[in-house]
């Protein structure tokens, strides 16, 4: 903690183990995109015109995909962007799309189209009634706001849509009993898959699903509470789906609680890698965070809640550590004091995003 | 995650309120109380494990629980084994109820208060509103009662959740804890008069149970409290305590622990205690709190087993995160502590018995 022990950077870094690469960033509540190398040093930097909502990442032409926090239609949710930019290497805007309800996550796909998640007001007492559970009476200034994936063509025509209230069976996930009903159910992850399909995660009632691109049916569910809502959620190269299990909410009371990064076979929802603190307490955020699955089997680790971004050995050892220097020193309506990070990202010098323009 | 530099690293000598500092960490046999250098001055060996911690009477004697092998439920901060020694660790007094759990305090006139579990008969039990549907413990829905005993042991005063509680409605369990207990009494603290205060830890209840009358002169339910500890008055007759920020209905960037000074009242927050950023102070379960004589308030954040003190303006003053690692389970290898007392040099805890603390 910044209080007792105020280091910052690279705390660890074992050369021979860890990835080597660029490591790219957002701090929540700064305007700033940072690309580090592995001594912490800033080789690059994209500056932004308002919060991020919640995140950037470099596409493989080397520009930067980012989306920015829009005042208009401004719901007062968490992670809400509305404008999404395409940056070059030197900041200028190749592209943009404004929809204001556009919140966390939106990936580029290898067609040149954009996929997003969007958020959809709804008042009509018929439509609040079927979102099951949550709190009573916890709606969110009188609405709910259910989730949208929404594809665009470069053009920004819309080209595919998926309306969870429309197309999937809610009262299969209802939302968990202790949390409010402002959204069913806070969509914070989409992530294609090779095959067109789409990963959707919703923390508020602990599940992620599999979306068949063809037939917008579920066609994989995992819903358990026990993870304690979750975050970046993705499909691996062996085919397994990986992702950041926050901890929050879990039943239990003891020492022995914390976040986790698991690695589960869809074909059995069975665990096939997990990561954990040592000591669990060492290793929480109960909300935000990612993992990325690196090239040489490592996983880099984005503990948001912290700033802390970490690279483990598939046998568990850290092998470089960094604490990010970039605390939010004045006042902001949610950050102010924290150096939080919602996810990042490690590419390689030789790697289609980075190749020639970084040595 | 939180770096922890172990010992004390942080001690303002001109602003922190000195003395001797007792505490127990879950998971091992010995009891320590230390100086403001982290330095032990003192220690009792005890024979188990803590039932859920110890603390000074003024006659200097140690006042612990300690945890039996009977009766074992599987219920969390079971004790059985009430135990008053003195300086030398010498039992000057003992009483067993293998039921005991949590909390106990000596009162001024000699008697004990200290909490029990009681198997709540089926038909209370079926009226437990609230928690997961059918996670009951295998016997059922235990109870608390709260018992008073005079020096022999004998029972002068009692009060039953399930029987003195009329209104079982008003206090759902949490809809993601267990339906084992209603609902989980982690304090019992004593206020002039002869009232208590009892936090209740499963539906966030704290209330004041009327001594005559044994109903609730006051209470707050609120999940604000997060599955809140160690409830107690100050001298002004305001509440003070320990809101663990468990299981509330947001996750985001402003919440970990509170320490709350709550006027009865009007149930308002007159002084609040957060980290900063909020998240550095967090432990979901046990935990206690501590006015000290110059205003200030000794914390203790228990999962990470860190005390440390704070000014009204949320200064830290003094911090020591604990090196002493649990050596049994459920504890092991965590550092966790339920609760940590501070006594100054001229305390009748202390006096006489050691030097300058600083």
């Amino acid at each position: 903690m910044p209080l007792i022990d105020p280091r910052t950077g690279v705390m660890q870094h074992n050369k021979e183990k860890a990835t080597p690469g660029y490591t790219l960033f957002t701090p929540l509540g700064l305007y700033n995109t940072y690309l580090i190398d592995m001594d912490g040093e800033v080789v690059h930097q994209w500056d932004l015109p308002n919060d991020v909502g919640n995140y950037a990442y470099l596409l493989e032409n080397g520009n930067l995909l980012a989306a920015i926090r829009t005042e208009d239609e401004n719901p007062r949710l968490p992670a809400n962007g509305g404008h999404l930019i395409e940056y070059d290497w030197d900041g200028n805007i190749v592209w943009e799309h404004v929809d204001h309800l556009q919140h966390h996550d939106f990936r580029r796909k290898p067609n040149g189209n954009t996929i997003y998640a969007a958020w959809k007001k709804q008042t009509d007492p018929d439509i609040m009634k079927s979102i099951p559970g949550g709190m009573e009476g916890e709606e969110h200034e009188g609405a709910i706001f259910t989730d949208v994936i929404r594809e665009i063509d470069p053009a920004g025509n819309i080209v595919w849509e998926w309306d969870v209230v429309k197309d999937m069976d809610m009262s299969e996930f209802p939302i968990d009993p202790s949390v409010h009903r402002h959204e069913y159910a806070h969509a914070n992850t989409v992530a294609p898959c090779p095959n067109g399909d789409v990963i959707v995660n919703w923390r508020y009632n602990n599940t992620m699903v599999m979306i068949d691109y063809e037939t917008k049916k579920i066609k994989w569910s995992l819903n358990d509470i026990s993870y304690g809502q979750h975050h970046d959620v993705q499909m691996l190269d062996n085919g397994n789906i990986l992702f950041f299990a926050n901890g929050a909410d879990v039943h239990i009371h003891g020492p022995e609680t914390g976040s986790q990064v698991v690695e589960v076979d869809p074909k059995t929802n069975e665990e096939v890698w997990v990561y954990q603190g040592s000591p669990r307490r060492s290793f929480i955020s109960w909300f935000i965070s990612g993992c990325q699955r690196l090239e040489n089997g490592n996983t880099l680790i984005c503990e948001g809640l912290w700033g802390r971004l970490f690279e483990v050995t598939p046998e568990k050892e850290i092998v470089w550590e960094y604490v990010s220097p970039f605390f939010v020193e004045y006042e902001h309506p949610a950050y102010t004091g924290n150096n939080i990070i919602f996810r990042c990202y490690r590419y390689a010098s030789d790697s289609p995003q980075i190749q020639g323009r970084l040595p | 995650m939180l770096y922890e530099n172990d010992g004390v690293s942080i001690y303002d000598k001109n602003k922190a309120s000195a003395g001797y500092t007792l505490f127990w960490t879950l998971g091992t046999k010995t009891v320590r109380l230390m100086n403001m250098d982290g330095n032990i001055a003192h220690e009792w060996e005890m024979s188990g494990l803590p039932g859920n911690y110890a603390y000074l009477l003024p006659n200097g004697n140690l006042m612990a629980a300690v945890r039996t092998d009977e009766q074992v439920l599987g219920l969390a901060a079971k004790g059985g084994h009430l135990v008053e020694m003195d300086w030398d660790g010498n039992i000057v007094w003992e009483h067993t109820n293998h039921l005991q759990h949590h909390d106990f305090r000596r009162l001024e006139n000699g008697n004990s208060v200290y909490l029990h579990w009681e198997l709540m008969p089926e038909e209370l039990a079926a009226k437990v509103p609230g928690g997961i549907p059918g996670s009951e413990h295998e016997q059922g829905i235990w109870g608390d009662v709260v018992r008073e005993i005079d020096p022999d042991g004998n029972t002068v005063w009692e009060w039953h959740s399930a029987t003195d509680i009329e209104d079982f409605s008003k206090y759902p369990i949490c809809p993601i804890e267990g339906r084992h207990e209603w609902a989980h009494a982690n304090s019992i603290c004593p206020v002039p008069g002869g009232d208590y205060l009892i936090s209740f830890r499963q539906n966030h209840l704290i209330a004041r149970i009327d001594r005559e009358t044994k109903k609730f002169s006051w209470e707050m339910c609120d999940w604000k409290l997060g599955h809140q500890h160690d409830v107690q008055m100050l001298e002004n007759g305001n509440i003070l305590v320990y809101a663990n920020g468990a299981h509330g209905p947001y996750h985001g960037p402003n919440e970990g622990s509170r320490i709350f000074e709550i006027d009865p009242s009007t149930n308002e927050t007159v002084w609040e205690y957060v980290g900063s950023p909020a998240h550095t102070f967090d432990s979901p379960f046990i935990s206690g709190c501590q006015p000290m004589p110059n205003g200030n308030v000794l914390i203790c954040e228990g999962r990470s087993g860190r005390l440390f003190e704070v000014t009204r303006d949320g200064e830290t003053v003094w911090n020591f995160n604990s090196p002493i690692v649990a050596d049994h389970a459920p504890y092991t290898p965590g550092r966790s502590i339920f609760r940590s007392y501070r006594y100054t040099a001229e305390s009748p805890e202390i006096a006489g018995r050691l030097g300058d603390p600083s």
